[in-house]
């Protein structure tokens, strides 16, 4: 007798649960928190877009004039309004479809495996809140994922490289752009571990091409956008403190290890422990976030996943071949590079490209330490508990 | 190698960098060893402690009620040395040093790995996280060794039929007695090692039921104590629910109005009290925490130091997932690995203080076990792979490279920076005030001192009586008669220690007035009056002796 649930009914469930998560977000009456300054001047039908070239915080032409369509048909604000945020509920929901499909196609084997994940990014307040708001992250995250999909499409045709070029397009100009250096990268090892390197190629080349032109169109506005993003480099803090350590050795101990010990080479440190920073289970996992000082009103993982993350991180390198396993580790760390360069503190939403390693980790875990019936259990209890929390405060706190 | 050059090896790092120049540094004695050292000075001569308790369980000290152990063993080094800084500090730093021995043995134990037992016992000995406050009489330093030497004497016993399991029970029972944050862990630690070894406990469960016995009757007075309050002060002190942060988050809580019943369950204080252990939890495994600025050498956004030396990252991580996924060891030991790492930094997670790296001491060894079998795994990796051997001598060369950059540039910070920055909350200054105050105390009627100081604001109060009255020597018959007595004002012999108020405190006669530069402007007072000024480490002026009429 054939069984009357196959594995479809939980995808479709899944989906189902991700769109209720995020749909109350077109009802909401916020437009996004009050910093999300690209919400606002997306949705703004004033000369601000032109102003916005040249504001070093949003040259971001793509995602505004997605979001900004109807302004151009000549519909009213209110239509924008909502159209935005279907947008983006759509680009959300997207986003969760690519991610399904490219883990399908990558771990043909598993079952369990894909679906977790679906469940992970279904829940987890960043990805919702990323549906839920016109942000060009929320845009970028989409088409970064959509290229990829079509750069592992099997076989790859014209129409595919196409569809590579498209997207990388909307992720360049859109502020996702920090992303492409690391998306190259990754590209460029799936490059070498396919067979038909030919049309795989002629995509990375056209997507090169593309950042080509897009640097060259940094370079008229001095590379403004690009030097603003990389906000980092230009603390001062950093550089006094190293000047001052230098006057201290000279005063107090040895002038020789004044310049041996502080110099330059030290600000690598700096960034070294502001990045690795990025991924302390502290940032990344809460049930919700004590005070709203950051954007999101939480942490952008559920605090009961924790475990699974810790446990799926250390496994994978048993679980999974080196190949898969050393290119997941890369895109964990390149994912974080983007957000570190941008900022000294934790910079939550450039950080959205680390979190799918993140949660393809905790899926992992998941696998694991979910075979025994009793930890599944618990895990339902939890979680359940942790959702309702998290939600709970954030629809109290959304006005809704 | 043989087993007992490893050992000296050891031993000899150890106590190098324990004791080179321990009087000097850190740069003063902080105020729980001058006051520690002083209750000691007064059990040797007295047998009570300066408030007049005999032999007393909990020290009250400075009304913390400090945990015995340490002032006990600190008995025996201030008679053969004296009440100074080397008599206060050599308990401690012995421990100390003795320490990455009984680790050695313990990861022996646990891996059965001579090995990684040697790279272990070494990373503790260089680790800056032990160092720091093995220098500087540190009770947490004396409760880890007889913890470990307890866990020690327990797995050694596990083969020998339980032989030295009542020995375990004499230390964790001192390690309870010598430290708080060991109240809560070594309990926790005890079951633990109870779930994990059932079978074998129960095989001889005799030697097991007399370990308990010998703990429960040398724990007896603990428990009455703990009843009676004076235990209890300290842990409801720091508790993290007094934590600065929570209370504003109540209280904006507060602020905000009554709430439906379901926002009362749903994110009342109990979910945000949850919520915010779970983040000062999480906190502790902060790779900036653990390898780049734990410490606190040196101010925010300077070069720092981590609880391990930044090389050791790598090999920790690596570490980590050799313990995953390639390590063959029995369930048993592989568990108590994991599950001491999670366990250890549970008592500093519930208190008042983030990422306090005294109080999530329980956790060591683990942290270097991990980094120790991480290290030990790539110099396997590297003699198995192809290479020619000129290229592995370069790589050895490039790791001993590092390793003795990161040692110099530790100690550096710890010896030229960390004075510079911080010598103010070592109480700098009230040394060289106790000696002056003593050499001329017959010139004046009266001596006032002023313990409020501070840098950027008056935010430190120091405890200038215990420095006087250690760098005095003062008979500790005097100070108990003083705190029998509980006169208006506080003081000793003609040393009276309150706030002064120049306005006011200018009008008195043959009078010493002791205090920072917050209470005795220089801008104020004629310059003729000021006799001495005693600048902090970084040499800024801080503390005025001025004379009046």
């Amino acid at each position: 007798m054939k069984s009357r649930f196959s594995f479809r009914t939980p995808v479709f469930g899944l989906f189902f649960l991700a769109f209720l998560l995020r749909v109350w977000g077109v009802f909401s009456p916020s437009l996004g928190l009050g910093r999300a300054k690209s919400s606002l001047y997306a949705l703004q039908p004033s000369e601000n877009f032109v102003a916005c070239l040249k504001e070093t915080d949003c040259f971001l032409p793509a995602s505004y004039f997605l979001f900004r369509l109807p302004l151009y048909l000549g519909l009213t604000p209110q239509v924008v309004f909502y159209w935005a945020k279907g947008l983006s509920l759509f680009l959300g929901l997207a986003f969760l479809f690519i991610l399904f499909q490219i883990t399908k196609k990558a771990f043909p084997g598993q079952k369990i495996l894909p679906l977790l994940l679906l469940f992970v990014l279904a829940v987890n307040p960043q990805f919702v809140f990323l549906s839920c708001f016109p942000t060009s992250f929320g845009l970028g995250l989409t088409a970064f994922l959509a290229a990829f999909w079509f750069l592992l499409a099997r076989p790859l045709s014209f129409f595919s490289v196409l569809g590579v070029a498209f997207f990388s397009g909307l992720t360049l100009f859109s502020s996702a752009f920090l992303w492409l250096p690391s998306g190259l990268i990754l590209a460029v090892l799936l490059y070498l571990t396919r067979k038909e390197k030919r049309h795989f190629l002629i995509s990375i080349a056209l997507s090169f091409l593309l950042f080509s032109s897009w640097l060259w169109l940094n370079k008229q506005t001095d590379f403004l956008p690009l030097k603003s993003s990389l906000a980092f480099f230009s603390d001062i803090g950093f550089i006094n403190a190293i000047n001052a350590s230098r006057g201290t050795e000279r005063e107090f101990g040895f002038p020789f290890l004044a310049r041996a010990l502080y110099n330059k080479a030290y600000f690598l440190v700096f960034w070294l422990s502001h990045f690795l920073g990025q991924y302390r289970l502290s940032n990344l996992f809460s049930i919700i976030e004590p005070s709203d000082s950051t954007l999101f009103l939480t942490k952008p993982m559920l605090l009961v996943f924790t475990p699974f993350f810790v446990w799926g991180f250390l496994s994978s390198f048993g679980l999974l071949s080196f190949p898969v396993s050393s290119i997941l580790l890369l895109f964990l760390l390149l994912g974080g590079i983007p957000s570190s360069l941008a900022s000294s503190f934790f910079y939550q939403l450039p950080f959205s490209l680390a979190l799918i390693p993140i949660a393809f980790y905790t899926a992992l875990g998941m696998t694991s330490i979910l075979k025994k019936s009793l930890w599944r259990r618990f895990f339902y209890l939890f979680c359940f508990l942790n959702l309702v929390f998290t939600y709970f405060k954030i629809f109290t706190e959304m006005g809704l | 190698m043989n087993k007992k050059i490893l050992l000296l090896v050891i031993l000899l790092i150890s106590l190098a960098t324990r004791f080179w120049n321990l009087s000097r540094y850190p740069v003063s004695l902080s105020i729980d060893e001058v006051i520690i050292g002083y209750d000691a000075y007064s059990i040797l001569k007295t047998g009570k402690d300066h408030w007049g308790e005999p032999f007393p369980l909990a020290f009250r000290s400075v009304d913390d009620y400090k945990a015995p152990v340490l002032i006990y063993l600190m008995v025996p080094a201030i008679k053969l040395l004296g009440l100074n800084e080397w008599g206060i500090r050599f308990t401690v730093a012995l421990f100390g040093a003795l320490t990455p021995l009984v680790v050695f043995f313990l990861v022996e134990k646990i891996l059965g790995s001579r090995t990684v037992s040697f790279f272990t016992a070494f990373s503790l000995a260089i680790s800056p996280w032990h160092i720091q406050y093995s220098r500087a009489s540190f009770e947490a330093i004396l409760a880890l060794f007889f913890f470990l030497a307890g866990v020690t004497c327990f797995l050694a016993s596990l083969e020998k039929r339980g032989k030295w399991w009542w020995l375990s029970g004499i230390l964790f029972s001192l390690s309870i007695y010598s430290y708080h944050s060991q109240r809560l862990f070594t309990p926790l630690f005890l079951l633990l090692l109870f779930f994990l070894f059932k079978k074998q406990i129960w095989q001889f469960k005799k030697k097991a039921f007399l370990a308990l016995a010998i703990s429960f009757l040398l724990l007896l007075p603990f428990v009455f104590l703990m009843v009676s309050g004076k235990g209890q002060s300290r842990a409801q002190s720091v508790f993290f629910t007094n934590d600065y942060e929570l209370r504003v988050l109540r209280l904006d809580k507060l602020q905000k109005g009554n709430f439906l019943l379901a926002e009362n369950i749903l994110s009342g204080s109990l979910i945000n009290s949850l919520s915010f252990w779970a983040n000062r939890y999480l906190e502790y495994s902060d790779s900036s925490f653990l390898f780049f600025k734990g410490m606190n050498l040196t101010h925010p956004k300077f070069p720092d130091v981590g609880l391990m030396h930044f090389f050791e990252l790598p090999f920790f991580v690596g570490g980590l997932v050799v313990l995953v996924n390639r390590l063959k060891l029995e369930k048993e030991k592989k568990r108590l690995v994991f599950l001491w790492l999670i366990l250890g930094p549970l008592p500093a997670s519930l208190t008042n203080n983030s990422q306090h790296p005294l109080r999530s001491l329980t956790t060591i060894p683990i942290p270097q076990l991990i980094a120790a079998l991480g290290f030990w795994y790539f110099l396997s990796w590297l003699r198995r792979l192809k290479i020619k051997r000129i290229c592995q001598k370069l790589v050895y060369l490039s790791l001993s490279f590092g390793l003795g950059l990161s040692l110099l540039y530790y100690f550096d910070l710890y010896f030229v920076h960390y004075p510079v920055h911080y010598s103010h909350y070592w109480m700098y200054g009230m040394k060289e005030i106790a000696q002056y105050v003593w050499k001329n105390k017959d010139k004046y009627e009266q001596i006032i001192v002023d313990a409020d100081f501070g840098v950027e604001a008056k935010d430190i109060t120091g405890i200038p009586f215990a420095y006087i009255l250690t760098y005095g020597q003062e008979d500790p018959r005097i100070i108990q008669a003083v705190r029998q007595n509980k006169p208006e004002e506080f003081g000793f012999e003609n040393f009276v220690f309150r706030s002064v108020y120049w306005p006011e405190d200018r009008k008195l006669k043959k009078t010493l007035l002791v205090a920072s530069f917050w209470q005795l402007s220089p801008e104020e007072i004629p310059p003729e009056k000021i006799i001495e000024v005693i600048p902090l480490y970084n040499r800024m002026p801080m503390f005025y002796l001025v004379e009046t009429q």
